[in-house]
């Protein structure tokens, strides 16, 4: 039985659940908060970003100072998570062509 | 163990088993189904719209357009644009052209379908209110195919959209399709999913695939490319989703390996920079050796030059000294344009700070140096080697002669005065060019050349139009093919599925 669960446990680490970002972990964002279930299955909807940090005309405003503004681009609304990662560093898609100063929080 | 951790393990062990929670599964009806919103998914979208058809247009990225986002003008033979201007390039000479360039490598039939199609096709964009601002050449001093459209093809693009939304026309983005659904040999749909995870089957008589080939599939370039560390310009999520599509439907290969070969450059800088544009003129290049490999202008017809890169390794140096700089910067500006992006003669303003900026970086994408010692030992070239290859180019630019290579003496230029200057650059595509077997209405064909009932491939994803390079003889033709092979495509799927004309 014991080598049963740890055969589990192996095959479980791709979806165990990981450390948000510090921003989150500091405002106590819990894993429902984003992926809408406690034990999550999938990836966060772009909805659920928003729900805090407002849509992309919000973004693009937040962020229209920047040498270039990622928010209101070429690529259009790309999901949040394109760029934006919580279990993963993020990167900017944009640098699949550009060299851009961005720093992707 | 925690009770939430074991919770983890058996979700995990559920998603594993594909016991998730479903995503919403939708079913949905078209006549015609078409796989990709860019130049060519769009001309056939609205193109089906128009005659009568319902039209479920799907897009993988965020915003549409694809790669058609990037291209200044398109390719037509016999157009009432050129005859108004007296520019002759009959139907027959283009045709000739491109098979002779191709080899006749390239499929005749389809070549001819594109050239003849491609006036007619000047008139419908004219009548869905395109506007042209020139026509233009591939490369300085070629043949007048390519006619600029105002606003380039992406202001193209957003007039045929809205077309194809006032016909009632339907556009998923982030709705990438899967899988071909087909049934007793034919075609009758494509499984996609879109941004939520839903699960969309998409019903329809034709599909038209139009994704835009694998320019970022690093897998089937290194299986196909030439080079497969080929620097993909203008492309993004170019996995080749509908080539592979088309093949497990039991479409044939046509033309894989075929790279939109562009200018030599460095990865991440756009087709705007100004460090690169100063690199590509046809001054001096030299190999990693120190040696010059080419007649520098193949850069006008650019695809020529790529080829050279490939095949010294894929690496070259663009060497240049402080009066060029001051030529290209401060004085006449550029004699080579970089497309529409930079025009002839504009001064690199810009030039200086990149490469202060590049340089500061110290990654060895560019280098600097007041002799020409220090340059060969930075570049880590043999300094006997480099000096003999100046003093050569030095000879040929006061001769006015090129032996090796006989440039045009307008592009010779000595490399004598310090600072001397030296740019890394490799090879880079602005796409591929082939993918799935075609015949001349852009029905799939399989291995034994016969018609895959339901499967219509253009633009991109499709081969036949190549040999072994790209075409740049007759401009526009990437952007052409596109537009051209998805009117075609749904001219002929319309007729397939049996469309009821619009009244």
């Amino acid at each position: 039985m014991k080598a049963w669960i740890l055969f589990a446990a192996v095959l479980a680490v791709p979806v165990r659940a990981t450390a948000p970002s510090p921003a989150h972990v500091k405002a106590q964002v819990a894993c429902a908060d984003c992926h809408g279930q406690a034990e999550p299955a999938k990836g966060a909807p772009a909805e659920a970003c928003m729900g805090c940090h407002g849509d992309y005309a919000a973004m693009a405003a937040a962020t229209k100072a920047l040498p270039v503004n990622p928010h209101d681009s070429h690529l259009g609304q790309v999901a949040c998570t394109k760029c934006h990662a919580q279990h993963r560093p993020g990167k900017a898609i944009c640098m699949e062509c550009h060299e851009f100063e961005l720093h992707v929080k | 163990m925690s009770k939430s951790r074991c919770k983890t393990i058996l979700g995990g062990l559920a998603v594993l088993l594909g016991l998730q929670a479903a995503a919403a599964d939708l079913t949905l009806k078209a006549d015609i189904a078409i796989v990709g919103a860019g130049a060519s998914g769009t001309a056939a979208a609205l193109e089906a719209a128009q005659r009568g058809a319902k039209v479920i247009l799907l897009e993988k990225q965020a915003g549409p357009g694809g790669t058609g986002n990037f291209a200044e003008g398109l390719f037509a033979a016999e157009s009432s644009l050129q005859q108004r201007q007296g520019i002759v390039v009959t139907r027959d000479a283009a045709f000739r052209m491109i098979m002779e360039y191709s080899h006749w490598l390239a499929n005749p039939l389809l070549v001819r379908a594109f050239v003849d199609k491609s006036p007619e096709t000047i008139e419908w964009l004219k009548a869905q209110g395109v506007t042209f601002e020139y026509i233009g050449p591939g490369g300085p001093g070629g043949v007048l195919t390519w006619h600029v459209i105002d606003g380039h093809s992406r202001k193209m693009l957003s007039i045929l959209r809205e077309k194809y939304a006032a016909l009632g026309g339907q556009l998923l983005l982030e709705t990438p399709g899967r899988e071909l659904i087909t049934k007793d040999g034919k075609v009758v749909g494509v499984l996609a999913e879109n941004g939520k995870g839903d699960h969309l089957r998409v019903e329809a008589r034709a599909v038209i695939i139009a994704t835009g080939g694998y320019a970022n599939n690093k897998e089937m370039l290194k299986k196909y490319a030439r080079f497969p560390e080929v620097i993909p310009v203008g492309n993004i999520g170019k996995d080749g989703d509908g080539i592979k599509m088309a093949w497990s439907a039991g479409a044939a290969e046509e033309g894989m390996g075929v790279m939109q070969a562009y200018r030599p450059g460095l990865a991440g800088f756009a087709p705007t920079s100004q460090l690169i544009a100063a690199a590509v003129q046809p001054f001096l290049w030299v190999d990693p050796q120190g040696r010059r490999f080419t007649d520098e202008s193949t850069v006008i017809l650019w695809p020529y030059s790529g080829n050279r890169v490939e095949k010294i390794g894929g690496t070259m140096f663009s060497i240049y000294d402080e009066a060029t700089r001051k030529l290209l910067a401060e004085d006449k500006g550029i004699p080579v344009p970089m497309g529409e992006h930079i025009l002839a003669n504009t001064r690199l303003t810009k030039l200086d700070a990149d490469f202060a900026k590049e340089l500061a970086t110290g990654r060895g994408n560019v280098f600097k140096a007041d002799t020409v010692q220090d340059l060969a030992r930075q570049l880590g070239m043999k300094k006997e080697v480099l000096q003999a290859t100046l003093e050569e180019n030095n000879r040929n630019a006061d001769s006015r002669q090129d032996p090796a290579f006989a440039k045009n003496p307008n592009f010779l230029r000595a490399v004598r005065t310090g600072p001397f200057y030296a740019t890394r650059l490799h090879p880079r595509s602005l796409g591929t060019l082939g993918g799935v077997r075609i015949d001349e209405r852009t029905q799939a064909l399989n291995g034994r050349g016969e018609v895959i009932p339901g499967l219509y491939v253009t633009g991109n994803d499709a081969g036949g139009m190549y040999g072994d390079s790209y075409d740049l003889l007759l401009g526009g033709g990437t952007l052409g093919f596109a537009v051209n092979s998805g009117r075609i495509a749904a001219e002929n799927a319309v007729v397939y599925a049996a469309v009821a004309p619009r009244p």
